[in-house]
């Protein structure tokens, strides 16, 4: 272990039996290791409490002019705890910035170089894509990609692929079946792509994980996570691989995954943004991180032995949504790894990792859901025994990135009361008895003004810096020349109008879960789905009386609080607007034709993203999920693949006349008569009986043959 | 009269086959045989010589219908298996799952109907199909490594 690296007093991890790191000599060149862990940490986090200080004796000073009523504390309490939130965020971001700007490798503080591997890959690695009701056609195009990339590399022969499927939807689950078959021939890769369905999906993603770290896992030394939608280079993972190689006490590796591939107008300000001030905060992120960096869930590396020893998920005591199994995995597993004495790291240089984002706000917000409720169960996470500190923090951060929003909506509430409090006070210039001095009321706009400005400074500051830096910078043409400056000033414009929209989500989300609410496990929408204004009018509804109840509030109270509020009351007013316009497909290609929000990618693709965007062409853009049981009634191939795919057993006897019930309803009345789970069921047991009625032999079925097509 | 009798007077069984048996006899077959994406008739004659033969030699009561599907099933299934083992030199033939391993790389070699004609012929040398079937073999997962993946508590530190 290297003390230079981190401080902390951790126990050497045991390295994988019989992995690669046993006797060799590791590449120097690629150590993930750097100076001043400690000092880095003390800069960051002094400065982000002075800058918190300073901003709540502001706020205290301003509002506490004349006297500090309770709500006025109210308001100082939560502006601290959201501006010590935003502070974090801003020292992180400038020490991106000041990485970025001098091309400083963000972990060992030196001069920025393209990782220079010494011979091939030692290790056996796989790369694993769990799914769950996921477009076929999407997932095994991101595969063939990334699968074709790696073999570009030539070092294919130390990489396997495994689609892990817990597929629910039956005609999904076929359709999985002949993409795997369709990629292994295609690629030549028999033996190379794997799959397996799950029967049943206890746990949901992390169970997926476990149920293959307990089978298939311990044939690999690595194990490479993807989500449904992630594509890499073959050059990244082998980075990756490489990284893990000549790190033997790296648990995790996290390549920062970069959105892209989606035309709307909501997902290309999002993917250009997170192109342009995404590797800032990355940056800034992997430098006073270091070895104690978060895992995402996705795109990042894994040491099986590791993660098999030590990231078996406890289930937290109580009902869900805040008890019962852990939804946001992914925090939790790189908590257990650093409590194991694993370090996770954050690599912000790997590139060729990318991911797609939702289409639009409301898909956004759906994911945010679930991803709420994950995240809120970390609350009990924070305080529980053994985590590090740093680990703590990542479930704070976590907890934080839902929990801010109700802290915000609050702060604005209490301003608001405390507002409509003081126009009802009458001032009085003798608050004491018997003085001969009045106390003047005393002007304090200016201090306001530096406090609006320094909040707002910090929270788009860096954010500027990134756009300006890229602007200045050699490859702007990349980002569209000059009109990067306009694509970063109507993105500002639009998050600002985003950012009340939101809260009010993230507020609601935060009130559910609390009360004791859950939502269901769906797969995200991964196409360019356009939000119809109805539907928008109808999320938003209760958003827009709430923007209107609280304008007209704040125009009795006073028209100056009104106009201060007013971006805010902007944003909940027009959000049915911004929600369909902004998923307009047509306006995102016009966006795209102006040279507004343009990413690199799509001026020069790189090669994995072009055969991403080939194979998804030669699919037809999608719409190959037909009628699994009927394809299997069809097709004699598909029929003799789901066979083979299932696992060997036989069903019990109240199965086997379960499913000689079905059978028998398929026959008289045909597969439209079927339901989702009674389909399941015969889909989930040896298709002899499908061969027979493929026949014609089956009594009922030669009767009437047409009611099975 | 059981089939056990007739073959012991000598007759053979094709020649008291009723036409019901017959039919039941043809529809097996050509069920297993479309599963194989066949419609070949040397194919069929020979899956149903070696259906009449596992009837003959085997004695059950006539007129249970679904008996005799399951003997016929299991009949051609195994005419199937062991012809498989034959093509490919392996005895593990039988299985469900090799099984199906099998008739899906049958498929895929056989997409231009090539190996059509050579589907259950015993007496050819079927090493060029056997290399197209090894060719054509699926591997859904890598070999079996079983472990246990711990579940962590909240109370004390990780080992």
């Amino acid at each position: 272990m290297n003390r230079i690296s981190d401080p902390q007093n951790d126990p050497t991890p045991d390295h994988p039996k019989g992995s690669p790191d046993d006797a060799v000599a590791y590449d120097p060149a690629v150590r993930l290791r750097g100076p001043g862990v400690g000092a880095r940490r003390f800069f960051l986090f002094g400065a982000s409490l002075a800058a918190t200080v300073y901003a709540a004796w502001l706020m205290a000073d301003v509002l506490g002019a004349d006297q500090l009523t309770i709500m006025e504390m109210v308001v100082v309490a939560f502006f601290s705890i959201n501006f010590a939130w935003i502070s974090l965020s801003f020292f992180t971001g400038i020490v991106g910035l000041i990485l970025r700007g001098l091309k400083l490798d963000a972990i060992t503080l030196k001069r920025l170089k393209p990782i220079a591997r010494k011979g091939p890959l030692r290790s056996k690695n796989v790369v694993v894509i769990p799914v769950y009701n996921e477009d076929p056609n999407r997932v095994f195009a991101g595969l063939r990609a990334s699968y074709e990339s790696l073999a570009a590399t030539g070092e294919i022969d130390a990489f396997d692929f495994f689609v892990l499927s817990d597929t629910r939807d039956p005609d999904i689950w076929i359709a999985e079946e002949m993409a795997w078959a369709k990629a292994c021939t295609d690629l030549n890769a028999r033996g190379k792509i794997f799959f397996r369905r799950r029967a049943e999906n206890t746990e949901r993603k992390s169970g997926n994980l476990k149920e293959f770290c307990e089978t298939y896992a311990a044939n690999y030394d690595h194990m490479i996570v993807f989500d449904a939608d992630s594509v890499m280079s073959g050059d990244a993972m082998v980075n990756m691989a490489y990284l893990m190689e000549n790190n033997p006490d790296a648990g995790i590796v996290q390549s920062p995954p970069q959105p892209t591939g989606r035309q709307t107008l909501f997902a290309r300000i999002l993917q250009f943004i997170s192109r342009v001030h995404g590797p800032t905060m990355s940056a800034g992120l992997s430098f006073w991180c270091m070895g104690s960096s978060n895992y995402w869930g996705h795109n990042a590396i894994i040491r099986v032995k590791a993660f098999i020893e030590c990231c078996g998920l406890p289930v937290l005591s109580g009902k869900p949504p805040m008890g019962g199994h852990i939804l946001s995995h992914d925090f939790v597993e790189a908590a257990f790894m650093r409590k194991a004495g694993w370090r996770c790291w954050l690599i912000p240089q790997l590139e060729g990792s990318w991911e797609e984002l939702p289409p639009n706000l409301i898909d956004f917000a759906i994911r945010d859901r679930r991803w709420c409720q994950g995240n809120m169960q970390h609350a009990r996470l924070m305080v529980a025994d053994g985590f590090k500190p740093l680990s703590r923090l990542h479930f704070f951060m976590g907890v934080m990135s839902f929990a801010s929003s109700p802290l915000w909506l609050l702060l604005l509430l209490s301003s608001t009361i405390a507002t409509l409090q003081n126009t009802q006070l009458t001032y009085s210039f003798f608050p004491g008895h018997f003085t001969m001095f009045p106390q003047w009321p005393v002007d304090r706009s200016f201090e306001m003004l530096v406090l609006l400005i320094f909040t707002i400074g910090m929270l788009v500051l860096p954010k500027i810096i990134s756009i300006l830096m890229v602007c200045l910078g050699r490859d702007r043409k990349q980002y569209g020349g000059v009109m990067v400056l306009m694509s970063g000033l109507l993105e500002t414009l639009y998050s600002a109008l985003q950012a009340p929209i939101m809260m009010m989500l993230h507020a609601q989300f935060v009130f559910s879960v609390l009360t004791g609410n859950q939502v269901g496990w769906d797969a995200q929408e991964r196409d360019d789905a356009g939000v119809p204004f109805r539907a928008a009018l109808k999320t938003h509804r209760t958003i827009i009386v709430i923007g209107l109840i609280w304008g007209a509030i704040a125009v009795f109270v006073d028209t100056a609080f009104f106009w201060w509020l007013s971006p805010i009351l902007a944003g909940l007013v027009l959000s049915p607007w911004l929600t369909h316009y902004s998923s307009n497909l047509a306006i995102g290609k016009a966006a795209r034709r102006m040279k507004l929000f343009v990413t690199p990618e799509e001026y020069d693709s790189p090669e994995e993203l072009r055969a991403l965007e080939r194979i998804t062409a030669e699919n037809g853009g999608g719409g190959d999920v037909k009628d699994g049981l009927l394809r299997l009634i069809e097709d004699p191939y598909a029929n003799a693949l789901h066979s083979a795919l299932l696992p060997a057993r036989k069903p019990d006897a109240r199965t086997a006349i379960e499913i000689g019930i079905i059978y028998e309803k398929l026959a008289r009345l045909g597969i439209e008569s079927l339901t989702r789970d009674e389909k399941l069921l015969i889909l989930s047991w040896p298709v002899k009986p499908l061969d027979q009625i493929m026949a014609g032999r089956d009594a009922s079925a030669e009767k009437s043959p047409d009611v099975l097509s | 009269m059981t089939d056990l009798t007739i073959a012991s007077q000598g007759f053979s069984y094709a020649s008291f086959e009723s036409a019901a048996m017959t039919r039941l006899i043809e529809d097996t077959a050509h069920a297993w045989l479309r599963s194989f994406g066949l419609t070949n008739a040397s194919a069929k004659q020979r899956l149903v010589t070696a259906l009449r033969d596992a009837l003959a030699q085997d004695s059950f009561a006539a007129n249970d219908r679904t008996n005799m599907q399951d003997l016929l099933d299991q009949a051609a299934h195994d005419t199937i298996g062991g012809w498989f083992a034959q093509v490919t030199g392996q005895h593990d033939c039988y299985g469900s799952g090799k099984f199906s391993m099998l008739r899906c790389a049958f498929l895929s070699a056989n997409r231009d109907g090539i190996w059509s004609e050579h589907f259950l012929d015993q007496t050819r040398t079927h090493h060029d199909l056997a290399i197209a079937l090894s060719v054509q073999m699926m591997l859904p997962t890598p070999s079996l490594k079983s472990c246990e993946m711990p579940r962590q508590t909240l109370e004390r530190r990780a080992s």
